[in-house]
């Protein structure tokens, strides 16, 4: 393992941080905010590090899949740490710890917060805490490999950073794949931070709640998400851009391209709204059935909570802690299948949820018919047994780390409502879980033990497992 | 990446000194706002509630003189007055030359306004006059009078309280901005000395390994001398030519030394 390979890449990943971090410095600066030293100190050391990195090494032609997967590892941890320096400099209510997991829940795309009182950040800071959210969310190893010059390193980082299930939509060649993305990406941003500035948000809070939205983060810069603003329109925008973003870019491109195979043609992605629409409209007849709201406004809550967990974005526009037992667990349910693979939105993901229901099928009909030969097919097409495997491995790892985080987060004396869903919420990337960290709530009132735990938890959400797994494995064999 | 070694060196110390340089500079601001703000606080709050409970004081002298007054005592009743009075004025005007908070003048004006009500009252005679011994005036008309110029003394200090909690919560939180860029670099300069250290091994002492085993490789064998597996373009390039360069002249000498013989 060539220690210089990796911090190479490191040092153009924080040189990427240091420019956001010089974005949210100048609007500090311009209205003379108390985060202005906090963020030009971070933005000093990320730039000096970062130099050193790059001019330091040797550029590096290949660099093997060991080296590909520390680089993403530690890529992600190093971001976080130097994202942490803003919030750790400027204070109030940010010790080690929270700073910490702050910085983890905005790169993984987690938006769980430590906040109370989120208003009372500055500009520049509120600019740098959502743009954590939009560097994470196609993963900043992506930028730094779409600004770099074409190599074989880029392939090898390319597979780390996108499971190998999320590469089966993409249609174009690798090297393809990188600009799909950033075209997509960018594009859904400023579409989005435009319309929501017609519809009547400021300027700056369009910006940071489409870095909110596209990233599938959930940062709000109100302390009332997205009900702060009682505005339909912008509901409704942040709505189909949530849905956008939680399905397959590749498949958002081909279908921008007019391409024959677009999102109307995947199999996967009409399961997909057919689920989130069968959702809304359990949790919006139990809202109306129970009396909570009129029909129309259950519509409205339903909805944008659904989407909002389901997608794992993680705004909202009520308190769910308060809604009936049923309502709680279709969103929990939600909260565990998640968006499509080769979106931004996190968790298990609904293409895996899917597989593993088209393979259960059919291990069925074999027990039933043991000469009959079938095979699980999406699209028409066989689906490859490794993937198969593979989806079957990861449910299993999945489950396995959010029961071990319930049971430790209990040993802390959490309810159990709130360590479960606190668990789902952050291995998930969602952010908000329910009871003690709801929707309107925060998780500042969790041991700093628990505070680590779940951050770890984001990174492996994050990360998908096998990658930390892995590099586990790399350095004990 | 550069490729002369100096360079290396020289940018490797420069970003060090960056680092610390920033560093020290922000340190040194935040103690700067954090020494202005104790002067705020002691200049610009302390001050006026430190006069608003001079006056209170006062008012409550002036208040027992009223009484020695109405009881005829005429002497200390008007001895304690006027020493309470001058007390008063003299922090009235601390109070008015310290305006510093929003609507603060405002409350000034409202103290101003009350005590010249209330000074009124006692400036008229009240010995040998039905004002003696008349409790009934006493609360009537003394009494509110009294009460509404300390509500507008207590106002005044409240608001300057108010603000010096501010104040301190904010001195607080500079004394943390303060403390925390001086943390942080003290870490960060202690993973760059080790960076740094990784790097100058890599460029420095890596190859000077490798080119003391060429030498020795070199006159085990005096075959041909090769160094350097890395494609560099540092100071070692050079010298390894340099030695390339000194060992074909050697081995000119020896052939041209062998074909004499």
């Amino acid at each position: 393992m060539r220690g210089e390979s990796v911090l190479r890449y490191l040092g153009f990943i924080l040189l990427f941080q240091g420019f956001f971090l010089l974005l949210s410095f100048i609007i500090s600066a311009v209205q003379l905010e108390t985060s202005t030293v906090p963020l030009l100190f971070s933005l000093i050391s990320a730039v000096v590090f970062g130099a050193m990195f790059v001019l330091f090494t040797h550029p590096t032609e290949e660099v093997n899949f060991s080296e590909g997967i520390l680089t993403v590892v530690l890529g992600w941890v190093v971001t976080c740490l130097v994202g942490a320096l803003p919030y750790l400099l400027w204070g109030v209510e940010f010790d080690l710890v929270n700073a910490w997991f702050e910085s983890v829940s905005g790169f993984t795309t987690t938006g769980s917060t430590i906040l109370n009182d989120v208003e009372r950040l500055p500009s520049g800071l509120l600019f740098f805490r959502s743009s954590t959210h939009w560097m994470g969310g196609v993963g900043i190893i992506m930028f730094v490999l779409l600004i770099l010059p074409q190599s074989s390193s880029k392939l090898v980082l390319l597979n780390t950073e996108l499971s190998s299930l999320s590469q089966t939509n993409f249609k174009q060649s690798k090297r393809q794949v990188l600009l799909v993305l950033g075209y997509v990406y960018l594009g859904l941003t400023v579409l989005q931070t435009f319309l929501l500035w017609v519809a009547g948000m400021s300027l700056f809070d369009a910006v940071n709640h489409a870095f909110a939205t596209i990233a599938t983060g959930g940062f709000s810069t109100k302390n009332l998400s997205i009900a702060h603003f009682n505005s339909l329109p912008i509901e409704v925008i942040t709505e189909v851009f949530m849905v956008l973003s939680a399905i397959h870019f590749g498949l958002l491109f081909t279908t921008i391209m007019g391409h024959k195979r677009n999102i109307f043609t995947s199999e996967i992605t009409r399961a997909f709204l057919l689920v989130v629409a069968i959702g809304i409209t359990i949790v919006a007849l139990k809202l109306y059935a129970d009396g909570l709201y009129p029909l129309g406004t259950s519509f409205r809550h339903a909805a944008f909570q659904v989407i909002s967990l389901g997608t794992t974005t993680g705004f909202a526009t009520v308190d769910t802690a308060h809604w009936p037992p049923l309502a709680m667990m279709v969103l929990m349910y939600f909260t565990i299948q998640c968006g499509m693979v080769g979106s931004t939105s996190g968790g298990l993901k609904f293409d895996r949820v899917y597989i593993f229901f088209k393979a259960l099928k059919t291990q069925i009909l074999q027990i039933l018919h043991p000469r009959l030969v079938r095979v699980a097919k999406v699209d028409g097409q066989r689906i490859p047994v490794e993937i198969i495997e593979h989806t079957q491995v990861f449910i299993v790892m999945y489950i396995l780390i959010f029961f071990v985080t319930t049971v430790v987060l209990s040993a802390y004396n959490i309810d159990l409502l709130t360590a479960f869903s606190a668990s789902i919420a952050t291995i998930g990337n969602v952010g908000p879980g329910f009871e003690g960290v709801s929707s309107l709530g925060n998780f500042s009132g969790l041991p700093d033990g628990a505070k680590v735990l779940l951050s770890v938890n984001m990174l492996f959400g994050r990360l998908e497992i096998f990658n930390i797994l892995a590099l586990i494995y790399f350095t004990r064999y | 990446m550069i490729s002369k070694l100096r360079h290396k060196i020289f940018i490797g110390i420069l970003l060090l000194a960056v680092l610390l340089a920033a560093s020290g500079t922000i340190v040194l601001h935040q103690f700067l706002l954090l020494n202005r703000s104790v002067t705020a606080l002691i200049e610009d709050n302390y001050k006026t509630i430190q006069a608003c409970q001079n006056m209170l004081e006062a008012l409550e002298r002036e208040d027992s003189g009223i009484l020695l007054l109405s009881l005829g005592n005429w002497e200390k009743g008007r001895y304690i007055i006027d020493a309470a009075d001058s007390v008063f004025e003299a922090s009235m005007a601390v109070a008015a030359g310290n305006v510093t908070e929003l609507h603060e003048d405002e409350r000034v004006a409202a103290v101003r306004a009350a005590y010249n009500e209330y000074k009124t009252k006692w400036q008229k005679p009240i010995v040998d006059t039905d004002k003696e011994g008349n409790l009934n005036w006493y609360v009537t008309d003394i009494n509110p009078d009294f009460l509404h110029a300390k509500e507008a003394v207590y106002a005044l200090m409240k608001l300057n309280q108010n603000s010096m909690y501010d104040e301190a919560s904010v001195l607080k939180e500079r004394s943390y901005r303060a403390i925390m860029p001086g943390i942080v670099a003290i870490v960060a300069v202690i993973v760059f000395a080790f960076l740094f250290n990784y790097f100058l091994r890599q460029s420095l002492m890596a190859p000077l390994y490798e080119l003391i085993a060429a030498t020795e490789k070199y006159r085990a064998n005096m075959s041909s001398f090769s160094f350097s597996t890395k494609k560099t373009d540092d100071e070692f390039r050079e010298l390894e030519q340099g030695i390339q360069k000194v060992i074909s002249k050697v081995h000119k000498f020896y052939d041209q030394k062998a074909k004499v013989n």
